[in-house]
């Protein structure tokens, strides 16, 4: 088979794997249990890391703009344009991307590893279906937990381009909040987070995708691991400028 | 009854050709064959988890490749697995790995009825006390009797132990193929046992079925196998000490 016939394969399979996810969506109240657990994992293994990679980005992102821009805008709106660019685009690309980097590895190499070790064919024989037992408790738990985590991310990333606009830029903390209050719409929070649904759901149906059609022995676990990671960021990527487009500049 | 009608799957350096076999219903069953004769896809094939490219494969007169998934897994909930490397969810302690197929199936059960059902399974396969323990705590003959425990939950009417002894030393090898004896008089199920080693089982045995390169050469009653004229089959009885 070659690429052409092989992309177009596993995009059909992917298809349809969404499909029966979303048709096990019958089964949430059945595993709540499951769906709270994987909450609580999903949040323990991405929230530290978000938060560090969200602090030092707003660092970031405040002496740029203020680099850029020094002789060209007012200082004040160094935290308006943060606060901005956080709330469409930084906010939900930084979590969809440390979704796929921390939470889609985690999830692909455990299925994978339940694949090659005959966990998930034992499943299928105790009349249990794997996507309503071990994917779909995740995605549901990644669509609820991934909003909060993108909200975290980015108070973080503005609370980081804060501690930099306060101690390094001769911005006042007065000066920083109202800025950041300039061109403030409601939407721009909902869009970001429509968004980073879209990057959560995405995410993990493809990991565990990636993990459950893994093939047999422990290169399939890496391999397994190596693709859903790659797939969901450059997924992330693409979505992110589809909704960008869909919410924002349309 | 488990019926195999030219059960046919090919693959690249592999597979099964025309595979016929009648395994009667209750009786004791022993599928041989070598290493790579194709034992263990052919036991995939009758659990429905590869589906051959031709033939049909009958539980209890229907054809499981011709079913609807729910129909499939109405068959499926008749079966009982012991995995060659036992597949037991290591996230989970022996208490919910055994639980897992009776508490999935009927969430409504309450904890004590449930716990009324495993330990009477732990019970019957010597594990009281270790059912709060991980399966990385257990040793492999202890694994490999949570993993009999847990296809026996749900009162399987077939049980298939896919090479129950393979990778056990010889004491616990044979601990093993007790139980499964004892387990087959004790509940007079179905019981078919795939494995390349029959020295254990060809006592016990009422049905063998002998495979290699993916082809029944045999398949009967124990009594004919002893009589059968094959260089293959003879190997075997030489081995189990009947030739």
């Amino acid at each position: 088979m070659n690429y052409i016939e092989s992309f177009i394969v596993t995009s059909g399979e992917i298809t349809v794997f969404i499909l029966r996810v979303f048709k096990s969506f019958r089964k949430i109240f059945k595993n709540y249990r499951l769906i709270i657990y994987h909450m609580f994992e999903i949040s323990q293994e991405s929230i530290l890391i978000l938060v560090f990679a969200s602090l030092f980005m707003g660092m970031v992102s405040a002496y740029q703009i203020a680099y850029q821009m020094k002789d060209v805008i007012p200082m004040l709106y160094v935290s308006t344009i943060v606060t901005q660019a956080v709330l469409i685009e930084i906010g939900p690309i930084i979590t969809g991307i440390g979704f796929s980097g921390k939470v889609s590895s985690q999830i692909s190499a455990e299925l994978s590893s339940m694949k090659v070790t005959d966990q998930i064919d034992a499943l299928e024989v105790m009349s249990i279906d794997p996507i309503e037992y071990l994917v779909m408790p995740r995605v549901v738990a990644a669509i609820l937990i991934i909003p909060f985590l993108t909200l975290i991310t980015e108070f973080s990333i503005v609370f980081g381009s804060y501690l930099i606009s306060v101690a390094a830029l001769d911005i006042t903390p007065n000066m920083f909040i109202e800025g950041s209050k300039k061109n403030f719409e409601m939407f721009q929070v909902f869009g970001g987070l429509i968004k980073s649904v879209m990057f959560g759901f995405f995410t993990v149906v493809l990991s565990c995708y990636f993990g459950i059609t893994a093939k047999t022995g422990a290169k399939a676990v890496g391999r397994a691991t190596t693709l859903s990671v790659t797939v969901s960021a450059i997924a992330v990527v693409i979505l992110d400028y589809i909704f960008t487009r869909m919410l924002f500049l349309w | 009854m488990v019926k195999l009608e030219n059960v046919t799957k090919k693959f690249s350096d592999a597979g099964l050709f025309g595979i016929d076999a009648h395994l009667p219903k209750n009786s004791f069953c022993t599928i041989i064959g070598r290493s790579g004769a194709g034992k263990s896809l052919l036991l995939r094939t009758m659990l429905g988890l590869i589906k051959p490219d031709s033939g049909s494969v009958l539980i209890d007169g229907t054809d499981i490749y011709k079913s609807k998934y729910k129909a499939l897994r109405e068959i499926r909930s008749k079966f009982g697995v012991l995995f060659q490397n036992n597949a037991l969810l290591d996230s989970m302690n022996v208490f919910e790995n055994v639980s897992l197929p009776v508490s999935y199936r009927h969430p409504e059960m309450g904890y004590d009825a449930l716990n009324e059902i495993v330990s009477m399974r732990l019970k019957q396969t010597y594990l009281t006390g270790a059912s709060e323990k991980y399966v990385n705590q257990l040793s492999g003959g202890m694994q490999k009797r949570v993993a009999i425990a847990r296809a026996l939950v749900t009162d399987p009417e077939i049980l298939f132990y896919d090479e129950p002894i393979t990778g056990l030393d010889p004491l616990t090898a044979d601990g093993i193929v007790e139980l499964i004896k004892n387990l087959h008089t004790e509940i007079k199920k179905t019981t078919i046992v795939i494995t390349h080693d029959i020295r254990g089982f060809i006592d016990f045995t009422d049905y063998i079925m002998l495979i290699d390169e993916g082809k029944t050469i045999f398949c009967g009653p124990k009594e004919d196998f002893m009589k059968f004229d094959s260089i293959i089959a003879k190997a075997y009885l030489k081995m189990a000490g009947k030739s």
